[in-house]
Formats: C-alpha cells, structure tokens, sequence
C-alpha cells in the first residue's frame, strides 16, 4: 500500500494534475469534497437524487479535468459549478421537494428534531418563497447560503461576472422579502 | 439570510458509507474511460456504476477484473484513511470489514430472461495418494467460462479450454428442491436474522452430513452471490456466527493474488484482499493443511442472451449445476 500523504496535503489544482497522469488520484478529490457536497445536494434535492448529484458531478468533473484552472488551488467552486448543472437538469425535482415540505412539513433528509414546530413555522415560509425563485438566482443564493462560497468563488462556480452575482443575489434576497414580508 | 442559512442544517454530512455508491460510480467511470470502454465493467465483488457505462435500465452491464480498479480504491482508501488500519483483530473483525466493503457495491440483480456470464479460475492439487494424502505432486489450473440463464430456464454454455459445451441445467438440484438461481436472490432477505433462518432452512434440505450442511449452503450462496452483493455481506456475518472461524493471514486465490483468508472449521477459507478486503474467492484443503483445490472469479457480466459461439458438443439431458 503506497502512502499517499503528499497528495493528501496537496491543493486541489495539484491532485487534478497529477490525476492526468494517474486518474485513480481523483478519487482523493471525491474524498475531500463529496461529503459537504452530499449534504448540499440533499438540501436542494433530497437523499435519493444526491448520490446521483454527487456521482455525475465528479464523472463531469474527471472527463473534464484536462480544462480545471491550475491557478485555483480550492476546487470547490468549480465542482459546485458542475452540481449546480447536474441540479439545474433536476429542476423539477427541486420544486417538488419543495413543494412536497411546503404541505407536509418534512424533508426527507432532515432528521426530526426537538423543536419541529419552531423550525416549521420558519422552514416552511421560505420553501414556498425558494419555489417562487428563478432558477439562476436559486442556484446563486443557495451557493452562498448552503455552500457557503464566496462571491468571488460563485461568479467562478457559474461562470458569470461578480456583479451578475450581485444582483441575482439581490433579486433573490428582495423576491424573499416580499414572499415572506420580511427575513 | 441567516434563516435562510440554518434551513435544513440539520442534514448530516454524509459519512463513507453514504457515500460509496457514488464513490464506486466515480471509480468505475474512471477505470472505464481509462480502457475507453463504452460499457462498464465490474471487478467481481465491486461492481461499480459508471458514467460513461452503466445506466439504468441498460441491456448489457459489463463487469471485469482490473488491477487498475483495485489500485484506485487502494488509494482512494489510503488517502482518505492515510494511516491504514490495523490488521483485523479476529474473523470476525474481518469479515465486518468484508461485509462492509460487499454492503458498498451495487447489486446487479438480472432480469429471469438474462444470462449471468462468469470467468473463473479453478486451481486443483494433484496427489500421488488415491484419498489426496500427504503434499501434492502438483497444481493444475483450468479457466471455467460459463454463461448461466438468471433462472436456469434457458441453456447453459461452458468452456473449458477449447471444448464449448452446451446443457441444460436441471430445474431441480441433486435433493430433488428446486434450485436456487440467479434470479432467486433478489428475493433473500439481507437482514441478518431473517437471512439466518432463510439459510437454516436451506441447510436443513442439504444432502450432506448434518455439520457440514449450513457450511455448504453459505458457500453456495456466497458463490451465487456475485450478483447480489449486498447479499453477501449479510452471508459474512453468518460466516462470522460459525464456530471455530480462524484468520489465515497468508493466502493465495487461484489467480496467484495475495489475501487474507478466514478458514472455517470445515476447511473452507475464505479469500480477502488484504487491504479492501474484497472477496477474491476460497480454498479448499486436506485433513493435511495443504490446499487442494481453489477457485477465484475473473469477471461477472449480465448479457440478454448467449453469445454466438461455436458448441463442440451438446450435454444430452440436464446437470444439476
């Protein structure tokens, strides 16, 4: 058994090289993101379509290494950009998790917990204003609120200037607003 | 925005069991587009669902050995373990770890009118003494390539070196039950208990000496088991409840690779590959100690019908394979 603690310690840019010229290395890349990815994807779709987000993200991701940015040494942006498109082609099961809390109060990935009734009576409004949201700016506000990404690491995530970022967050943000009278 | 933020925060973060399922898509996507295969191939005992291969619904899954598929997940386990874990403390301790590893592959599950394609290699001792006594004079190998109907309805190809044959397989076993296919297990139960009591009663049919039978039967489902893994981790634990379970830590499957075995105390030993613990296949020995036979699969592949081969000869009637 090779120890590999060089490429463990290694920044993502360096492990995406070095699995070009020996591909097994990307499952290291796996290893270090795909557990908070998980638990994205199965905030915006639910554990079943997770493994699949997560599954299909790093297959797009290691047929396309060959183009990562070798500047960007954190590699979160672009795979959460990759999610994001895997997630986009899902829309309509985003929607119905949505829909499906906004009537029952249960998510299907969150276990129950002792104060149900306060997080529903927050939770459930701003399921029914995330419905009403445009799909570019969902993807923009949740980067930020569930992946924790910067904006800088968003406008990289989706491809788009970090003022695009800024107004999608915005219109996101007021959409909520004015779903909920205020947040 | 910080509502927005703790909604659903509650949402664990996936662990590694979670996660292996889609870790071995992404490795079986790699292996694949590291071949430029179309379809996707499994190692036995670690099928993995891939990208550019494997869809749901598709006709033909393609599974095979690589030593390239057992090189990706030793690193991927080294890197995310980077001290490897201790060697198993018991049998037990390491078929837990089997069972884990089997519980993370996908089942394949075929379809009653598919064909489960199989290529194995058998390794015999050959011995002087007529009761094989004593130190074998020598080993003899032979590839075994067969294509078996999911629900044994169908016929059944064998090669054997150059001789293709073709039989049908009894709908019967030798007790006169009806045997258990392919198709059969995606019915088994993979709870422990009810499994245990599944197995109790299969045993109990078995034609073999009373101590013997419940040994049999779970290497007969451990064998079939290759296209339900999932099964076979809860088959593990059964093996685990045996008594006199032992720990071989020096083993070699009939494909030459080295393992770790866990011997039953009816000679069987189970093969394990020594850091994945994957099961590679078993050996058979002597009152002697010394191995007599061992058998390791190459490859498990689903296909919707037999392929078009030459047959040599045809088996008149039925065997009860």
């Amino acid at each position: 058994m090779t120890i590999t603690r060089e490429v463990d310690q290694s920044d993502d840019a360096t492990l995406i090289q070095e699995s070009l010229r020996d591909p097994e290395l990307f499952a290291a890349l796996f290893d270090r993101h795909a557990p908070l990815l998980h638990r994205y994807a199965v905030r915006r779709l639910g554990p079943d379509a997770a493994e699949d987000v997560v599954a299909d993200t790093f297959l797009a991701a290691f047929k396309h290494r060959d183009r990562y940015d070798r500047s960007r040494p954190d590699a979160r942006p672009w795979l959460y950009g990759i999610a994001s498109n895997v997630i986009g082609k899902r829309k309509r099961s985003e929607l119905n998790l949505y829909q499906a809390y906004v009537r029952s109060g249960v998510h299907p990935g969150v276990p129950p917990v002792e104060d149900g009734v306060n997080t529903l009576a927050v939770n459930r409004p701003l399921a029914a204003a995330l419905l009403k949201l445009k799909r570019a700016d969902r993807d923009v506000l949740l980067l930020v609120a569930w992946a924790e990404l910067t904006y800088e690491e968003v406008a990289r995530a989706l491809d788009i200037p970090v003022g695009t970022v800024r107004s999608r967050l915005n219109r996101a943000r007021t959409k909520i607003r004015e779903t909920l009278g205020d947040v | 925005m910080d509502d927005l933020k703790t909604m659903w925060a509650e949402v664990p973060v996936a662990d590694r069991q979670d996660l292996a399922p889609a870790r071995a898509r992404l490795l079986n996507g790699m292996h694949g587009a590291r071949h430029g295969r179309a379809g996707v191939r499994r190692e036995e005992a670690g099928t993995r669902h891939g990208e550019a291969g494997v869809r749901r619904g598709r006709a033909s899954v393609r599974f095979a050995v690589a030593g390239g598929l057992a090189a990706a997940l030793a690193v991927g386990f080294v890197v995310v373990q980077v001290v490897a874990d201790p060697a198993p403390a018991s049998a037990q301790d390491l078929l837990a770890r089997a069972a884990r590893t089997a519980a993370a592959e996908p089942d394949l599950n075929p379809r009653a009118d598919q064909v489960v394609h199989t290529v194995a290699r058998d390794r015999s001792a050959i011995f002087a003494a007529p009761d094989a006594s004593g130190e074998p004079v020598r080993m003899q190998d032979e590839v075994r390539e067969a294509w078996s109907p999911a629900d044994s309805s169908g016929a059944f190809m064998l090669r054997q070196g150059d001789q293709i044959t073709l039989m049908k397989l009894c709908s019967e076993s030798f007790d006169r039950k009806r045997r258990t296919t392919y198709a059969d297990l995606a019915s088994w139960p993979t709870d422990v208990a009810s499994l245990r009591e599944r197995v109790r009663q299969a045993a109990a049919a078995h034609p073999a000496e009373p101590h013997l039978r419940m040994s049999y039967t779970l290497q007969n489902l451990i064998d079939k088991s290759v296209v339900r893994p999932s099964l076979r981790a809860s088959l593990f634990a059964l093996i685990s409840e045996m008594e006199g379970v032992t720990v071989k830590p020096s083993m070699t499957d009939a494909l030459g690779r080295a393992g770790v075995g866990v011997r039953t105390a009816e000679g069987t030993t189970l093969i394990f590959e020594p850091e994945t613990y994957r099961y590679l296949g078993y050996a058979e020995e002597n009152r002697n100690g010394h191995v007599i036979a061992s058998h390791a699969l190459e490859t498990v592949e689903l296909l919707d019908r037999l392929p078009k081969e030459k047959v040599t000869f045809t088996e008149p009637g039925c065997i009860p394979a």
